[in-house]
């Protein structure tokens, strides 16, 4: 027949197995893509982050409070630093700010604080 | 040549990796959606905590409400509401961002370096306080010069090896100052003069079951007749005043409830927390139960107050007795607790006091008064018991001028 095109069994399912392979690959590098481009999933460690901040803020004590006590731990590749500020009489400002192992800032959160010496 | 075999095949295969990618995106969507939700409502928890934390600071004695940038302008708005509430003030505070809200309610009352271990403050007269049977004196004790005396009453000896337990300090002629400014805002509703933040109803229109918050108005059901509560359940921001008395059963179910009026009457109510405002008479029924962080206020108007705490009454928080211009020399009683009764928190009282009971706290007064079927004895404690020690020594109660009080959080409320 004029026209037709013909095509090898074997030559079809190799491609296919191409495409097979070349979605699988596609789909996995959108799994990594998204798993490492988005704070929600970014290796969990932003939920780390979260989670370990309300913890360090609801659990300052009120002699770090009256000595600027600066707190600092290093959880699973990420560092948190808590430090203070005076914000008006009798109130300070506790300022979490969580880096990664690279010193980048990748959380922070902060809260004020009532003390009286 | 095509096979419709391997078509169909290939077609299969790519459903399935469109589905597996999708359900990737969607997954990784969810993910992000909900990390961005929590963190704005623990965001919003911090900014309400922090807005609590002005509130503790303000000294102010007005009543106020206002928005507040925490941190940067327009991104982290409070709004904090102050008010006063009974002996104690109310602190509300809310965060907002887009359909997330976050609030928290707190009650702030005072402590302080003096009444830490303070457990009796007694006003120079020029009489020694003379106690008799098996009463007890636990805790620092500022007293008149002339201290301590044993006395025989009634047929009765003190009982005790120590007159006190404690350290003993000189008190003046001149009772410490309690908050002026707490008395006047309360004279005020007993006059019928409601502020702003209040939204007034008949006594009539009462609901039988009701919890307000302090984010909004305050309710006052108001009437100018008795007003007898009964098989009603009623908490958070809601005043009931009237202008003659208040009668509450045993059936009744108040929180953090305010009643004002010239009399009331409490029948065996066992109440969460409430605050008495009164300016003649007050009776605490027997077995009236009024938890932490509860309070009376009385303050005179033209007469001298009366309360009388009954037998079995379980009071928890702090009484005022006040008298101001009134205060003088006279024999009537302010304040009457029976043997049987029991309070835990601060005393204050400016009239005479005659005290029978177990009060573990603080007691500050100008006189104690026993009467009894043989006579008036001014000055004498027949069995009263005061305990400083067994209660925190950084219980949350009343200011008093000169003394460096501290603000503190004493209860949070979901209301």
């Amino acid at each position: 027949m004029a026209g037709a095109i013909k095509l090898k069994s074997s030559t079809l399912v190799e491609t296919l197995v191409a495409v097979t392979v070349l979605s699988i690959v596609a789909a996995l590098s959108i799994g990594v893509f998204l798993a490492i481009s988005t704070p929600g999933s970014s290796s969990g460690s932003m939920m780390m982050a979260q989670q370990k901040s309300s913890e360090m803020l609801d659990t300052i004590s009120s002699y770090s409070l009256t000595q600027n006590d600066e707190i600092s731990i290093s959880i699973e590749n990420l560092n948190y630093r808590v430090s203070f500020a005076d914000y008006q009489t009798n109130v300070k400002k506790a300022e979490v700010e969580v880096l990664d192992n690279r010193g980048r800032l990748v959380y922070t959160r902060q809260r004020l604080y009532y003390f009286d010496e | 040549m095509l096979k419709a075999g391997s078509l169909a095949y290939a077609i299969a295969v790519s459903v399935i990796v469109a589905i597996i990618c999708t359900m990737m995106i969607l997954l990784a969507y969810m993910n992000r959606s909900y990390f961005i939700h929590t963190d704005w409502h623990d965001r919003l928890k911090d900014n309400a905590h922090s807005a609590i934390s002005i509130g503790l600071t303000s000294d102010s004695n007005e009543d106020f409400q206002e928005w507040k940038d925490l941190f940067e302008d327009g991104s982290d708005s409070v709004w904090i509401k102050k008010r006063r509430w009974g002996a104690y003030e109310v602190i509300f505070a809310s965060a907002k961002h887009r359909n997330l809200e976050f609030s928290k309610t707190a009650i702030k009352a005072y402590t302080s370096e003096e009444t830490k271990a303070l457990a009796l403050w007694l006003t120079d007269r020029n009489r020694p306080l003379q106690i008799s049977g098996n009463a007890l004196l636990k805790g620092n004790c500022s007293l008149p010069k002339k201290g301590l005396d044993r006395a025989y009453i009634e047929g009765k000896n003190y009982t005790r090896k120590e007159l006190m337990y404690g350290e003993k300090s000189l008190s003046t002629s001149k009772l410490p100052e309690i908050d002026k400014e707490l008395l006047d805002y309360w004279s005020k509703y007993l006059r019928k003069e409601y502020n702003q933040q209040d939204s007034l109803v008949d006594a009539g229109k009462m609901e039988k079951q009701l919890s307000h918050s302090f984010q909004k108005k305050t309710i006052i059901y108001h009437s100018s007749e008795e007003i007898d509560l009964r098989d009603i359940d009623l908490s958070g921001n809601i005043l009931i005043s009237s202008e003659k008395n208040i009668k509450v059963g045993e059936e009744v179910t108040l929180n953090q409830v305010i009643l004002v009026a010239p009399i009331i009457t409490l029948e065996k109510t066992r109440a969460s927390s409430l605050h008495i405002i009164a300016s003649d008479t007050v009776i605490l029924g027997e077995d009236v139960e009024m938890e932490y962080p509860s309070s009376i206020i009385m303050k005179s108007t033209d007469q001298v107050p009366y309360l009388k705490i009954s037998e079995g009454v379980n009071f928890r928080g702090c009484i005022v007795s006040a008298l101001g211009d009134l205060m003088r020399r006279t024999n009537n009683l302010s304040m009457e607790i029976n043997e049987k009764a029991f309070l835990k928190g601060q005393v204050y009282c400016e009239g005479n006091f005659e005290h029978m009971g177990t009060i573990e706290g603080t007691v500050i007064a100008n006189n104690f008064l026993l009467k009894t079927p043989s006579g008036i004895y001014e000055n004498h404690l027949l069995n009263g018991k005061i305990d400083r020690t067994e209660l925190s020594k950084n219980f949350g109660g009343l200011a008093f001028g000169g003394w460096k009080n501290k603000s503190k959080t004493i209860e949070w409320l979901e209301l």
